[in-house]
């Protein structure tokens, strides 16, 4: 679940850190605070239950609940996949209130058809499901707070007969998102990791590669936070024409760049030696790079080196960038950027180059 | 000087899910030379890239395979297309975007040829002698049903 995308970019970082915090998805054994009181048991014998495993989180942390739903009642419950935790939970069912005040669901809406007798799930007596349900990228988080959270259906949420239940409600503390995120981070130590046997002067070169990546999605998304927004060399020669929302949408690209290179669990693969290719990803996976025949022989910086094929890669991740490649090689980017600034802003190497700027423009 | 080649794809109409989506990709060349198409990001190629836009229902539908950073092709890498010729490739669509779900797909190709050298060029080129071509190939529609 923590793969999944994200309502909002901003808290990508958030998401991939909190992985290891959300090992077992939340699992009630897990949790610390499992003190789930009783939620409020109605006629029609569901209950809720909202978990959670942490009393505070950083903002660097995925806040994820664990809801609980038994049915109590010796008859058997239908209830719509759509509301209840698991896969099927989409919308927000949950009440968030920081410091007393209702906080903004923020998530994905779906628009519905007409409830289908597959789309529901039946509880039998006695039974319960249990899932983890998003808070962070569903509601904002932005601010530093108490937040307290339960978990709540409305009698219009299910037919036959199941009316409105609502769980106990459970409280966190929360970092707020935003300061954290946007601010230039201290460089730590990646997280980085080997597969398919890279030998040890391969995990050498790939460190080395993955730090110059971070220096350069680093300058990158500095040049572009602090030089005033305008048509500069550098900037139109890969991205084409000016527009402010195109500044933007590139400058958010190299944040989530920077931020995978500082912080996502990296992991390089050496099993490709294809010498026609550098590296490759499924851009759905991340974050899994595989270096392959080409990589061992470029440069370690400068145009088409290995630093600049990792920065070319992450940004391919739909979490990251999710760019495309619409050309290969400084000469078609150029083109691109020229006759399609749009593509040239979705284009993995056109990342690549306004990185490496060489040779260099201002 | 542009190659004007022609290209057609194309799709069985209904697919049950599940079962492949064989794409069916071609290319004519109407002229009276030869003309040699780098293969790469096309289905002469296979499914090596972000072929296609595909929606179901209006809805993208993601990419999930492979994206390759390239180093400069080979001559291996070309196909040649011979005057009045024309070459075939066929992917099969649903190793890399989800066609599980019932629905109207729509498949159209991402248009451009990343290099196209007309007869007498020499070959390989190298990235930064490409000459990329746009192609319009209408794009085709399946439609999947349950099982």
């Amino acid at each position: 679940m923590s793969k999944s995308l994200r309502g909002n970019f901003k808290w990508l970082v958030g998401a991939v850190v909190g992985v290891s915090l959300l090992g077992g998805c939340g699992a009630p054994a897990d949790a610390t605070d499992t003190t789930p009181a009783a939620g409020e048991q109605t006629t029609n014998g569901v209950t809720a239950t909202v978990a959670l495993a942490k009393a505070s989180l950083s903002a660097r942390e995925d806040v994820t609940v664990t809801v609980t739903l038994t049915n109590t009642s010796s008859q058997p419950v239908s209830l719509l996949k759509w509301y209840t935790p698991g896969e099927g939970l989409k919308e927000g069912r949950l009440t968030v209130t920081r410091d007393g005040q209702a906080v903004q669901y923020i998530g994905p809406h779906f628009k519905r058809v007409a409830p289908r007798p597959e789309d529901y799930v039946t509880l039998a007596p006695g039974e319960s499901l249990s899932g983890p349900v998003a808070v962070s990228g569903r509601y904002d988080l932005s601010e530093t707070g108490s937040y307290a959270i339960r978990y709540a259906q409305e009698a219009h949420d299910n037919v036959g007969g199941v009316s409105a239940f609502a769980s106990n409600e459970v409280s966190v503390w929360v970092e707020g998102r935003s300061s954290a995120l946007e601010s230039d981070r201290v460089v730590t130590a990646e997280s980085l990791s080997y597969s398919g046997a890279c030998t040890t002067s391969q995990q050498s070169a790939i460190s080395t590669a993955v730090s110059g990546a971070l220096t350069y999605s680093t300058n990158a998304y500095n040049y572009l936070n602090t030089t005033t927004p305008s048509g500069t060399a550098r900037y139109t020669t890969w991205f084409g024409a000016y527009t402010s929302s195109g500044w933007s949408t590139v400058k958010s690209h190299y944040l989530n760049i920077k931020n995978a290179f500082s912080s996502a669990a990296i992991v390089v693969d050496c099993s490709c030696t294809d010498s026609g290719t550098y590296a490759y990803v499924y851009p759905g996976s991340p974050y899994k790079i595989y270096v392959c025949g080409a990589f061992w022989s470029a440069p370690q910086t400068g145009t088409d080196s290995k630093a600049g094929t990792l920065v070319h890669e992450m940004s391919h991740f739909t979490v990251v960038a999710g760019t495309n490649d619409y050309a290969y090689g400084q000469s078609a980017a150029k083109s691109l950027a020229k006759s399609n600034p749009t593509n040239a802003r979705a284009n993995a190497d056109n990342h690549e180059y306004f990185a490496e700027n060489n040779p260099a423009q201002n | 000087m542009p190659v004007s080649l022609r290209c057609t794809m194309s799709v069985p109409s209904r697919v049950t899910a599940g079962q492949p989506v064989e794409v069916t990709f071609r290319l004519e060349n109407p002229t009276s030379q030869p003309v040699h198409v780098l293969r790469w990001n096309t289905p002469l190629e296979g499914l090596m890239g972000n072929l296609f836009q595909v929606t179901r229902d209006g809805m993208d539908v993601p990419y999930q395979g492979p994206m390759l950073k390239r180093a400069d092709p080979g001559a291996t890498d070309y196909t040649t297309i011979s005057p009045a010729g024309s070459a075939e490739g066929k992917v099969e669509a649903s190793l890399a975007y989800n066609f599980r779900e019932p629905g109207t797909y729509r498949i159209a190709f991402r248009d451009t040829l990343l290099d196209v050298a007309p007869g007498p060029t020499a070959l390989p080129r190298t990235r930064e002698g490409f000459q990329s071509q746009a192609v319009t190939c209408a794009p085709v529609e399946t439609q999947v049903t349950k099982p």
